[in-house]
């Protein structure tokens, strides 16, 4: 009897599944013909990018923290940076990628020196970025509840990611998985493909914490110059 | 012909050397810090538009902004950035006030040992009394105009997010000119105040 509710419990655990996506179905020939396959073909072009930065989160304990500041997002010869510093430039931190997807922590405050914390901040610009995915997705899916849009899947190491479509080919949503339970729900400004979004509202559901940012004017970003001073 | 040129070379490298302050260390760092305090107990507000610059030497890039300083005796500190976001910061006592996205949080900073030693080297670098700041020592240094005070972390909480903080007082009036931040990674904040 004990083995059989064993049983009975592993079989019910392992069929549930997130149920807004147990009702996707695959979209018709032409809707998946609009989208390429290439997981490349979608990664935003940019030099630089400059967010206003808000993060509002609580401790397992209950505690709630707030973070503001500034992200920056550069493109460099060997890979992309993302640097996220305080409104007095106190740098929080500093995450690199080289061209071979290599992640990379240059700096970061010891206080969210946290492995989990890292993986998942990590695994936000990624997807953002539609970097380090599989070279191809599964497919372009539609669900019931939102027949408009169109989902574009990519099965990751764990889990998968949706990025959701509205009938203008426009980015307004990415949402992440795991087997049994969404992980992440990112809300993008309609964003075409090629841009990163004006506006990102990013809801870890798991971890318990949001990331809101808000494209700043890029005419404060200024290069440097090599000079020779001394 | 070759003589010329190494004259051109001179003249190149003095212009370069003499267009940079000359600092050398003050021979009574004692003297400088009863002015300075004397010119902290007399001042009763400080207002001044300030620029900021945030220097990231890796990336090879600068981000800037814009905003307005306020101090009140003892102990009260306003700083609103104004360009390229809407940021206004509170200091008062223990308390920390923040403003942004129309949203106000209050920070206690007496829980928070960190908190009070940036709240402590904020108000002390903008006063000019860091030489009583316990969390830094202090090289004091001048040149025709300026002092420059070098200001080295000296607790682990601050060391985690300092390599130096330097302080530029123009001699003439003992008001802050400039305030460099520097982390350890080398990239560095300056904010000019005019």
């Amino acid at each position: 009897m004990r083995y059989f509710l064993y049983v009975s419990l592993l079989c019910i655990l392992s069929s549930c599944k997130v149920r807004e996506y147990q009702k996707a179905v695959k979209a018709p020939e032409a809707v998946q013909n609009i989208f390429s396959e290439q997981s490349t073909s979608y990664q935003p072009v940019f030099d630089k990018i400059l967010y206003n930065c808000v993060v509002d989160g609580k401790t397992p304990l209950g505690k709630r923290y707030h973070l503001s500041g500034l992200l920056f997002i550069k493109q460099l010869e060997e890979g992309k940076r993302v640097v996220f510093q305080n409104q007095m430039g106190i740098t929080y931190f500093d995450f690199g990628w080289d061209n071979n997807g290599i992640f990379s922590v240059h700096n970061i405050i010891p206080q969210m020196d946290k492995a989990p914390l890292i993986k998942t901040l990590k695994k936000d610009f990624e997807l953002l970025l539609f970097y380090n995915l599989p070279q191809k997705s599964t497919g372009v899916y539609v669900l019931p509840k939102y027949p408009e849009d169109h989902y574009l899947k990519f099965e990751l190491n764990k889990g998968f990611v949706y990025y959701i479509f509205d009938q203008h080919q426009q980015l307004n949503r990415i949402e992440n998985a795991d087997d049994r339970k969404k992980v992440t729900v990112m809300k993008t400004s309609p964003t075409k493909t090629g841009n990163l979004p004006e506006t990102i509202y990013i809801n870890h559901l798991k971890a318990n914490f949001t990331i809101q940012l808000q494209q700043l004017n890029t005419n404060n970003l200024q290069t440097t110059e090599d000079v020779i001073t001394e | 012909m070759k003589i010329s040129r190494i004259l051109l070379t001179l003249a190149a490298v003095l212009s370069i050397h003499i267009s940079h302050a000359q600092f050398s260390p003050v021979a009574n760092p004692a003297s400088v810090q009863q002015a300075l305090a004397g010119n902290a107990a007399k001042t009763q507000t400080i207002s001044s538009d300030f620029t900021q610059i945030k220097n990231m030497k890796m990336l090879n890039d600068k981000v800037s902004s814009k905003g307005k300083f306020y101090f009140k005796q003892q102990d009260k500190v306003r700083i609103e950035y104004t360009q390229p976001f809407q940021y206004l910061l509170v200091m008062s006592g223990g308390m920390i006030t923040v403003k942004e996205n129309g949203k106000v949080s209050k920070i206690n900073t007496r829980n928070s040992l960190t908190m009070q030693s940036v709240n402590r080297v904020m108000m002390d670098c903008m006063r000019g009394t860091v030489f009583s700041n316990k969390d830094f020592s202090v090289k004091a240094l001048a040149s025709t105009s300026q002092y420059l005070l070098k200001l080295s972390p000296v607790n682990a909480s601050m060391k985690s997010l300092f390599k130096q903080i330097d302080v530029y007082i123009n001699k003439a009036d003992n008001n802050v000119s400039k305030l460099v931040m520097t982390e350890n990674n080398g990239d560095y904040t300056e904010m000019v105040f005019f």
